[in-house]
């Protein structure tokens, strides 16, 4: 459904979308559909990334967080033009009878007309909702013309496993919460689990006197720091291993915690070790937490300090 | 968590502390179908630490070894809406333990307490025990006394008792188990199990209401006509015939689950959002509920029971034909009740209440109907369904949801008024698993939450409602059966709306 790329007529097609889709002409929507929409869901693209893997991506979230995904596509290379297009994201749940479906509207530019864009979602973002921006492309984060969206996104996401730099990813993100601006970094979602293990394992270790902490990347920075703001009078040493590890030392004993794989752990308390599992820490599974929680997050705004 | 400096509760979902849970008749459907996976779906969602406990009692003598492995076949077969994970039940089973007894003999709760000395050092759950009372109702207060005879009651943590329903036969039943509980347990550490305030759409009620600012407004005699719930079932008594002949409708649906929905549907906002906050207001809305005389349980009381029918292509049968029923049995298998609460939020608007089984289908709603518009300006005479009023439905199950009926022009030339509505569907605007009621529950009496479960007082005021349509119906030979498998219900349950000038929503 090709669109000329203004924005009335991009809302005409939606409209017109769901005036189709409502109509009970074949048996497979005889009983209509239910509109979903909870918040817009912006999805910064380079044309090179994989489309098919983050369509999979929109279509697995929007089940949990039905939202009008918009994914801009950014082509680095400045070719093509500027264009649109508004499709419908349906699923049938189990056992039920009516589909529900979220719109999408796609939009591909060349990076040469990036300026254009922001005016454009001005007029695209559903009233009254939450506005999530999520910067998968690095370049496209660090894009001045880029940042001109931020202004209309109550949250914005990246992650900073997916920069070169890592260094230069941790600086936009601090420098951006310390300009007020809700970034939230993946790489600190991805420690939510094994952070509720130490928080489990406390109860156990009682008051910490030593923390030793072996993981990798910006997550490494984030949780160390975490530990020295949560615990300061504990001494917190950092070791390199191949494995994420994580061991309290209190007054009531020793807790370990180590990661097996990528959904299970082993907590040994004193002698006794059990194997816990964790949930799979995909691309979809942190952006469905972060999702969730659509305002800042004091704990890690505390860590930026 | 609140003194734990790792405390994330933005992230984190709540978690239970180090505990041992003892499960008294730990070889019954309750806790096969309901209670263990529900354990094993808190420890699959890490939200009971892995050195958790569960020690598990009945008269079948069984090894540890033996119940892990009945208890496996149980999880497999009846967990909801989620995998069963070998790998995790591996490590999950290792937490489960078995003592066998009789409830009754002092010697097998003196072992209890050797085996929980034991867990506690071996699992370090810091001494927390939490009993789960899954065994016919009267061994309740048996069990009680015994778990106080031999010092359960208190130890190094805390020690709470979770009580399945029926909590007393009657009002005075009610009020001795009440008592005979308190001498071993303090209210406070007493956990009556209502699984109903469980259902995330009854939780949901509290925030439709409390959360928004549009609806309590409306939220009162001035703009509700009346209130119907409705929780019927289309199975028949399943093979629990002789339980349910001693229970009936109203005692084993009304009494507790529709009392404790209607509570919530009417109950005044708590100033906090606290266990005994909350419970309060419950327990004052149910205190409200106008006492109904003898002589008008006729008028504002009906029981039904079904008889034999053909339902689609089977032929099912009658109550009085089921196994282990009493062929000339008097008990209600469906009852319908008019209650009217006296408050000035309330007065004058009847709360309806029905439950019954071998109706049409499985369902549990609460229709609210407003008032009509005070003057309809389309009323020309030629206009259809102008006088149908709003209608706002809390759909608890299958499908949970809210919708609101309200009227619109139909398009084209003319004014003609047709009745829409407007949905949420629960599924559609959060696709994520809701816990099941036994999942809640459980966490919540392991944090120490009470907030949904149900209070001595709360439990004697909706007796207390009862007790006169029981007494009245006790004395009755009814003419039953006096409904046909698959229908709605007895007719005189339709004549007790008509007379209002009310009439049942076919849901």
């Amino acid at each position: 459904m090709p669109a000329a790329v203004q924005p009335e007529r991009i809302l005409k097609d939606l409209a017109k979308l769901w005036i189709d889709l409502a109509k009970p002409d074949t048996e497979k929507n005889a009983s209509g559909v239910i509109r979903a929409c909870a918040m817009t869901l912006i999805v910064g693209l380079e044309q090179r990334e994989d489309t098919q893997e983050v369509g999979l991506t929109i279509a697995e979230l929007i089940h949990e967080h039905p939202s009008r995904a918009i994914v801009l596509r950014v082509d680095p290379s400045d070719g093509g033009t500027l264009d649109a297009r508004v499709f419908a994201q349906c699923w049938m749940p189990f056992g039920k009878r009516q589909q529900i479906c979220c719109e999408e509207i796609e939009i591909s530019t060349p990076v040469s007309r990036l300026a254009d864009v922001p005016k454009l979602m001005l007029a695209l973002t559903v009233p009254d909702l939450p506005v999530v921006l999520w910067a998968r492309s690095p370049r496209l984060a660090l894009d001045s013309e880029f940042q001109q969206l931020f202004t209309l996104a109550t949250k914005i996401i990246i992650d900073s496993a997916r920069f070169d730099d890592q260094e230069a990813a941790y600086r936009f993100v601090k420098s951006s919460n310390d300009a007020g601006r809700n970034v939230i970094d993946l790489a600190w979602t991805r420690l939510t689990p094994l952070r509720q293990l130490v928080a489990q394992a406390f109860e156990n270790s009682g008051q910490v006197r030593r923390v030793v902490l072996s993981y990798s990347g910006t997550g490494a920075r984030y949780l160390e720091t975490w530990f020295r703001k949560a615990v300061p009078q504990a001494e917190v040493i950092t070791t390199q291993e191949n494995q994420v590890r994580v061991v309290l030392e209190g007054a009531a004993g020793s807790v370990s915690i180590t990661l097996e794989d990528a959904t299970s752990a082993t907590v040994t308390m004193n002698d006794m070790s059990r194997r816990v599992a964790l949930p799979e820490r995909n691309e979809q599974s942190l952006l469905r937490e972060e999702l969730s929680i659509v305002g800042p997050d004091p704990i890690f705004r505390r860590i930026l300090e | 968590m609140a003194d734990n400096p790792f405390a994330d509760p933005l992230r984190f979902e709540r978690r239970a502390p180090a505990c041992a849970i003892v499960i008294f008749g730990a070889n019954g459907d309750l806790t096969k179908r309901k209670l263990m996976p529900a354990l094993y779906r808190l420890a699959y969602e890490r939200r009971i630490p892995p050195t958790f406990a569960v020690l598990g009692n009945s008269r079948t003598a069984m090894s540890d070894e033996d119940f892990r492995a009945k208890m496996r076949e149980s999880v497999e077969k009846f967990l909801e809406d989620s995998p069963f994970d070998a790998g995790l039940w591996e490590s999950f089973e290792r937490n489960l333990f078995y003592i066998a007894g009789d409830l009754q003999d002092h010697a097998m709760y003196e072992k209890l307490s050797g085996r929980l000395d034991e867990l506690q050092q071996s699992h370090q759950t810091g001494g927390n025990v939490l009993f789960y009372l899954s065994t016919q109702p009267s061994y309740y207060a048996p069990v009680v006394d015994c778990l106080g005879a031999v010092g359960l009651n208190h130890g190094d943590g805390w020690r709470r008792v979770i009580i399945e329903k029926p909590f007393g036969h009657d009002l005075t039943t009610a009020r001795k188990l009440n008592d005979d509980i308190h001498k071993v347990f303090a209210e406070n550490h007493v956990y009556r199990i209502d699984h109903y305030l469980g259902k995330e759409t009854v939780q949901n009620i509290l925030a439709f209401r409390f959360g928004n600012g549009i609806f309590e407004p409306l939220w009162n005699r001035r703009y509700i006509n009346h209130v119907q719930i409705t929780a019927g079932e289309s199975i028949g008594v399943e093979g629990r015939g002789a339980y349910y002949q001693e229970a009936g409708a109203l005692r084993d649906m009304i009494q507790n689950h529709l009392m404790q929905v209607m509570a919530t549907i009417g109950m005044e906002p708590s100033a906090v959002f606290e266990a005994d906050a909350v419970r309060d207001e419950r327990a004052k809305f149910l205190r409200s509920i106008r006492p109904m005389k003898p002589a008008d349980v006729g008028r504002y009381a009906v029981a039904g029971q079904y008889g034999a029918a053909r339902i689609g292509t089977e032929d099912v049968p009658g109550f009085r034909q089921e196994s282990g029923v009493d062929p000339n049995s008097q008990t209600d298998t469906y009852a319908a009740v008019t209650f009217f609460v006296d408050n000035w939020r309330w007065a004058g608007v009847p709360f309806y209440l029905r439950s019954g089984k071998r109706l049409p289908k499985r369902i549990t709603d609460i229709a609210i109907f407003f008032n009509s518009a005070p003057h309809s300006v389309f009323a020309d005479g030629t206009l259809q369904d102008v006088s149908r009023p709003n209608l706002l439905i809390i759909r608890i199950q299958p499908e949970e949801g809210i919708s609101l009926r309200f009227l619109s022009k139909q398009p084209g030339s003319g004014m003609r008024l047709r009745p829409v509505s407007m949905d949420f569907n629960y599924g559609a605007s959060f696709g994520e698993r809701s816990p099941t009621a036994y999942e809640t529950l459980l966490l919540d009496a392991m944090i120490g939450d009470p907030t949904l479960y149900t209070r001595q007082d709360m439990v004697e005021a909706s007796w207390i409602a009862v007790q006169p349509i029981l007494d009245a119906w006790a004395s009755t030979k009814f003419g039953f059966p006096n409904y046909a498998a698959g229908t709605w219900g007895p007719q005189a349950s339709d004549d007790m709306l008509a007379r209002q000038g009310h009439h049942w929503r076919v849901p």
